[in-house]
């Protein structure tokens, strides 16, 4: 008997040495991502409209003589421009970087003229699973403890859920912006728990993902203060002295991206935000909005544009591209009319923020199909392989902002406790920890609300896609924290095994 | 009692039996309209000329026939024998018309044939009987008959006039020539059958002349007063202004037309109201409404259904605030679009048809215009004050030859109000008054009617009075969320754990403040 336990101790370390938690749960989400995005027939996210941006400017147009489908399909293919290409990008972006490497791929293995959006997939399958495998080595460094395989199995429930990897086969910057907020978590984490001898690759992965990640959509401009915080933690960093001014200047180079991602979004854009902020955001979850905006010195007559979207999707009494809305309406309102209107309607607002805490945790959009038209399922049919913890997410998530305000100052209150504990035991874990987690429920709390100010209701599932990734982030990080026994203090290899 | 009985019975039954053949006898289909195939060479879109076959569609729509687009290169061996008439459109005189069977086919063609624009070929000419002269580099004036009314043309770099007209052709308007000799051309030619155009253009005399040549050989020509329109208003257009310029108008005497778009919910909305009692207004002051076709957006050829709902949603909406259109407006190309025919504009039977937007957005293109009861042009109100080139169309107020609207764009300020008030008073045109002069018109859609006959309008068939109050105020029952159970349960769940959530953080932070008093207390002694 003795004998058989320790032949199995023995073969449990064998398998512990051969098959590490990261190295596991990076198999197990190449696996299902695999299987989702590349074995035919494949799925992904169909085009809402927003592709474009992401297309023509990389060379890439819809292919001739198929119907484009909008919504209802995912398509697969798309033509390669051969000869000189006139458009030019439509807003700052770091989201180029990846379609021009997925061109460049497609071209070298696939076609210099079809170019299959599985090459788009794997660019982002493929930094995807990078940064699964760091996160789950920063959740589980450095202890060796069999529980470990429980946090790596965690980590693939929750971001190898497909309402995330069915971004992959899409024009959208979002699995890159997912794969960047991983990468940039990770690299505090591992660099917190002194996970290299080197300091200097984590610090350049953390800085280049942050910057990647904060570039690669206007709205994620203001993560730039969200990521400021946490890289204040940096400072604890011991003998660090020397290379603080490093760190300054790479904080001004976050700040300064940010700002630029802000006011490098084309007038367009700016328009449409602005019309959407009153017309999805200000005229609604309220009864007649009429007296309230004539009050605020709007014509009554602009409260019937309650829902309407700048780019009509039918029909609508009027399309606000045209002058008139220019001239008679945008310029009598802005972002600070917005914020005093709301400061004047608060029940108006918090309905409004309960909106949005409702669409939090809802990581797939539904609003598009997941399939094919050649894999005969019928159009916008969703994918339900896989999302177990999107959809329990989705229905169990409290739907009260309130909720997520005390959330997230109960996860502040807890990590303070671990930096207060670290700080006298001159460790910096905890410290590094309090300020990622900091920044991580900064944006918890304010996306949402930067989200209904400045753009309404108005594609508010896409435009909080930040918000459940940090929150994913900071209860996985709780929960391998508690089984790791080091959430009120740095990890310390004698104390924790009981 | 000179009369048999049996002839009074063999009346009566005479009568009955006549009158069950009469009942009986099919209701003729349709009034057929001539259809008419319009071949065009390019729509040559950077110099806009897009634009001049839209408008030569709504000229022929004006008159009452049907006209089927299409570009030559599409053209297919045989299939002019399914039309009464076919038009020529050059647009893009730097290429050829290379599909011979069309130029075949019109050679042996017997119906109604017009040619408009240069490169008229030998064939038409010989069909026209006249000879053809090349005209490079010159100016004309566009004059009438006795030249009392004249407008200066822009320099024309080539053009192909007709001379040697035989003794019955008819000649709509002369080019007059700037240079010494001041030489005269017909501009509108007709010849039998057969007619030619120079040149078309969108507005002024031009437009007036060639509408005038493309009714007159269809043989339906008129003389039409113009109704005076004000386009472009919206539930979001200034209501002081357009309430002002109603009053304006009325106190004129001038008869009018407004052509607005409306919104399809919200109808509970003070804005809405609002926007409906300027539009009552406007119908006790001698206007009447016409319901502008939305603007389109992402549509598809699945976008009918919706479409027709929206519509019958703004009329019901417009009926329960005692608004009552006379007829739709609508850009040209909603005619060529299956989708938007068949969902929106068949409801009506009085259009008024406007200039094309820059980029047209099509559900079904079919380019297979139809008819309606009445038709009118509209025709920016700017291209008859032509002061500078000429006599001013305006002042002169000739008619017109086919039902016009004279358009004005709505102004959203008192300054430019009184700016088109201005420009109103230079005009010098017996408006079109719709009260006695239009015929009577009907809208029927969904579940109301409406009809508008000798100044009363009727709504599902009963003549009804427009009241200056707002009819019947409707209390609207507050519109409650569908709630399922599980809806509910997850709303409560949410208010349970936040309760939860709060009473928990209520006592850890007491016991935080109890811990640290024992705590502090155990060093105070």
């Amino acid at each position: 008997m003795a004998n058989l336990k320790q032949r199995l101790g023995q073969l449990g370390r064998i398998f512990q040495k051969l098959m590490p938690p990261p190295l596991l749960a990076m198999l197990l989400c190449a696996g299902l991502a695999g299987y989702l995005i590349f074995i035919p027939p494949i799925n992904g996210l169909a085009d809402n409209g927003d592709f474009y941006r992401a297309m023509y400017s990389n060379g890439i147009y819809k292919l001739l003589g198929t119907h484009y489908n909008y919504f209802g399909y995912v398509t697969q293919h798309f033509g390669l421009m051969k000869y000189y290409n006139e458009y030019r990008s439509v807003t700052f972006s770091s989201q180029p970087i990846f379609v021009r490497l997925a061109v460049g791929l497609n071209k070298l293995f696939y076609s210099r003229t079809v170019f299959d959006i599985r090459f788009m997939g794997l660019v982002n399958y493929g930094l995807y699973l990078g940064s699964i495998y760091l996160l789950t080595d920063a959740l589980t460094f450095p202890s060796k403890r069999w529980r470990n395989y429980l946090i790596a199995g965690l980590v693939v429930f929750v971001f190898g859920d497909s309402s995330f990897t069915l971004y992959f086969n899409s024009f959208f910057a979002e699995p890159q912006m997912l794969s960047m907020t991983l990468y940039s978590f990770s690299s505090i984490m591992l660099l917190a728990r002194q996970r290299y001898r080197r300091r200097w690759p984590l610090l350049l992965i953390f800085m280049v993902s942050t910057l990647l990640l904060i570039s690669s959509k206007s709205q994620n401009a203001p993560l730039a203060l969200s990521y400021t915080v946490v890289a204040l933690g940096l400072l604890f960093l011991p003998n660090f002295k020397a290379q603080r001014l490093y760190l300054f200047a790479g904080i001004g180079i976050l700040l300064i991206t940010g700002g630029l991602t802000y006011t490098l979004i084309g007038k367009n854009f700016t328009s449409i935000n602005q019309y959407q902020a009153f017309s999805h955001g200000v005229l609604t979850q309220t009864g007649d909005p009429s007296k309230a905006i004539a009050k605020n010195g709007i014509d009554e007559q602009y409260a019937l544009m309650k829902d309407q979207d700048y780019y009509a999707k039918q029909f609508a009494a009027i399309q606000p591209p045209q002058s008139y809305v220019e001239q008679n309406l945008l310029p009598k309102y802005n972002f600070v009319w917005i914020v005093k209107y709301y400061m004047g309607h608060l029940k108006q607002f918090g309905k409004l923020m309960d909106l949005a805490a409702a669409d939090v945790m809802i990581t797939q959009t539904k609003a598009v199909g997941d399939y094919t038209k050649a894999s005969g399922a019928s159009p916008g049919q969703q994918v339900t392989f896989f999302t177990g913890y999107s959809a329990i997410a989705g229905a169990f998530f409290p739907q009260k902002f309130a909720f997520n305000c005390l959330l997230a100052v109960a996860f502040v209150m807890v990590y303070a406790v671990g930096m207060y504990n670290d700080l006298r035991q001159h460790e910096i874990e905890g410290v590094l920890r309090f300020c990622l987690v900091l920044g991580l429920m900064t944006i918890f709390i304010f996306v949402p609300i930067i989200s209904i100010v400045g753009d309404g209701d108005a594609d508010l599932a896409k435009h909080i896609f930040m918000v459940p990734v940090s929150l994913d982030l900071t209860f996985l990080l709780f929960i391998s924290d508690i089984l790791n026994h080091r959430l009120w203090h740095a990890y310390r290899e004698g104390t924790t095994t009981e | 009692m000179t009369v048999k009985w049996w002839r009074v019975v063999s009346w009566l039954i005479s009568g009955l039996l006549i009158g069950g053949w009469l009942w009986q006898l099919p209701v003729q289909a349709k009034v057929t309209t001539p259809k008419v195939l319009l071949v065009y060479d390019s729509q040559n879109v950077a110099q806009q000329d897009q634009r001049k076959v839209a408008a030569v569609q709504r000229i022929l729509t004006g008159i009452q026939v049907r006209v089927k687009t299409e570009v030559a290169a599409d053209y297919q061996a045989g299939s002019l024998r399914h039309y009464q008439g076919v038009i020529t459109m050059i647009n893009w005189p730097q290429t050829d018309l290379n599909n011979t069977a069309f130029v075949r086919d019109r050679r042996r063609f017997n119906g109604m044939k017009l040619h408009i624009g240069p490169r008229l070929t030998a064939d038409e000419a010989a069909g026209l009987h006249v000879k053809r002269a090349n005209l490079y580099q010159q100016q004309f004036t566009l004059q009438n008959k006795n030249g009392h009314l004249h407008q200066l043309l822009a320099f024309s770099e080539t053009m192909v006039a007709l001379t040697h007209l035989p003794a019955k052709a008819q000649t709509i308007g002369y080019l007059k020539s700037q240079s010494v000799d001041q030489r005269r051309y017909p501009y509108g030619t007709i010849v039998g059958r057969q007619g030619y155009l120079p040149y078309l253009s969108t507005g002024g005399y031009s437009f007036v002349l060639a509408a005038q040549t493309i009714a007159m050989l269809f043989s339906q020509a008129g003389h039409y007063q113009p109704l005076l329109t004000i386009t472009k208003v919206t539930p979001y257009t200034n209501m002081a202004v357009l309430e002002r310029l109603s009053l304006k108008l009325y106190q004129r005497g001038i008869p009018f037309a407004i052509s607005t778009t409306t919104v399809g919910n919200h109808a509970h909305f003070k804005a809405f109201q609002r926007f409906a009692r300027v539009l009552r207004l406007v119908e006790n002051r001698g206007g009447v409404v016409f319901l502008k076709m939305p603007a389109v957006g992402g549509v598809t050829t699945s976008s009918g259904p919706g479409l027709s709902t929206l519509i019958d949603n703004e009329l019901i909406q417009f009926a329960q605030n005692q608004v009552y259109p006379v007829g739709m407006s609508a850009s040209a190309y909603w005619n060529q679009d299956a989708i938007y025919r068949q969902n929106a504009l068949e409801k009506a039977d009085h259009l008024l048809w406007l200039p094309n937007p820059a980029s047209p957005v099509y559900a079904k293109q079919d380019n297979t215009a139809t008819t309606f009861k009445q038709s009118f042009y509209g025709l920016d109100a700017a291209s008859l004050e032509t002061v500078t080139k000429g006599s001013t169309l305006g002042k002169v107020a000739t008619d017109f030859p086919i039902p016009t609207a004279v358009t004005f764009t709505m102004p959203n300020s008192r300054r430019s109000l009184q700016n088109l008030m201005r420009r109103l008073d230079r005009l010098n045109y017996r408006w079109f008054n719709p009260a006695t002069q239009l015929t009577p018109t009907k809208i029927a859609s969904g579940t109301v009617s409406f009809g508008y006959q000798h100044g009363t309008y009727f709504l599902n068939g009963q003549a009804t009075t427009i009241t200056d109050t707002q009819p019947r105020p409707k209390k609207l029952a507050a519109v409650k969320m569908e709630t399922t159970w599980v809806n509910r349960f997850f709303k409560t769940q949410g208010t349970v754990l936040l309760a939860f959530f709060i009473i928990t953080f209520i006592v850890f932070v007491l016991f935080i403040v109890l811990g640290r008093r024992l705590y502090l207390n155990m060093f105070k002694r």
